[in-house]
């Protein structure tokens, strides 16, 4: 995950939370305060790549994201009573 | 493509027909995985989320959210001041609000983050100083309302501020 996006995602998190908390304390939340957000949730937004705005658009509509390209794990079988797992790090 | 077609049909008879005979392409909202439609520019509805006055109106300016382009970020005037077709200008997004970004979209649209309010505008109210020119990436939902002609950048920012009573306010179908 970039830095963009991370930072995108974690300001997503901020933005919902500071909308909550003034509803929790019947308080409005106002244009000023949600545009601090969105600033810099553009700016983040700009430093994207396609796509990686198509994965955040994914996971902000609730979709599964996609399987990264290359596994990083493949199966292995497993005798039983064996205490190695079911998987090891992909050659 | 029947799908689309379908929409059309249930719209307008005869347009539907052309459509699955392959005429016609049905005009349908955009999705992130569908090619850009392209309507005629008079049909076209652009959609903003603005920042807004005490009159509920877009706010005339030029920073983040305003009616007005930000210098450095949306246009860049040349060493006179100049500015013009074709190098950018305020983003908005062609057809279909649900094509704003997550953080612009409202909250009742899929995926949308935004409480602030998102105005539209039909290309043909643009004047002639300004015209809509569809992003090269993702035209399907990004596009500019740019200088149609070589001009000052103040007389830009004039041309834009000017459309300010012929954005509507845009709210979700119940």
């Amino acid at each position: 995950m970039s830095r963009a996006t991370a930072k995108y995602l974690e300001l997503v998190g901020e933005l919902r939370l500071a909308r909550l908390d003034h509803e929790l304390r019947r308080e409005p939340f106002t244009q000023d305060e949600e545009l601090a957000y969105v600033s810099e949730l553009d700016h983040w937004w700009r430093e994207m790549t396609g796509e990686e705005q198509d994965a955040i658009e994914r996971e902000l509509a609730g979709e599964a994201p996609d399987a990264p390209e290359k596994l990083p794990a493949e199966d292995v079988d497993v005798e039983l009573g064996s205490e190695s797992g079911p998987r090891r790090e992909a050659a | 493509m029947f799908g689309r077609c379908r929409r059309a049909r249930d719209a307008n008879a005869i347009v539907g027909l052309q459509c699955i005979l392959g005429l016609v392409s049905a005009a349908s909202p955009p999705s992130q995985s569908s090619p850009p439609s392209a309507p005629a520019a008079a049909d076209l509805r652009l959609f903003r989320t603005f920042v807004t006055d005490d009159k509920n109106r877009p706010k005339i300016g030029n920073q983040d959210l305003m009616l007005g382009a930000r210098v450095g970020i949306d246009i860049k005037p040349d060493r006179d001041g100049m500015v013009g077709p074709g190098k950018g200008g305020m983003s908005v997004t062609p057809n279909d609000p649900a094509g704003l970004p997550p953080h612009l979209r409202p909250t009742s649209l899929t995926g949308g983050q935004s409480t602030l309010p998102v105005f539209s505008i039909a290309a043909s109210k643009l004047g002639e100083s300004l015209r809509f020119q569809a992003a090269k990436r993702h035209p399907e939902r990004h596009g500019f309302v740019e200088p149609s002609m070589a001009m000052k950048l103040e007389a830009y920012q004039d041309a834009l501020g000017a459309t300010a009573l012929d954005w509507a306010p845009w709210e979700a179908a119940a």
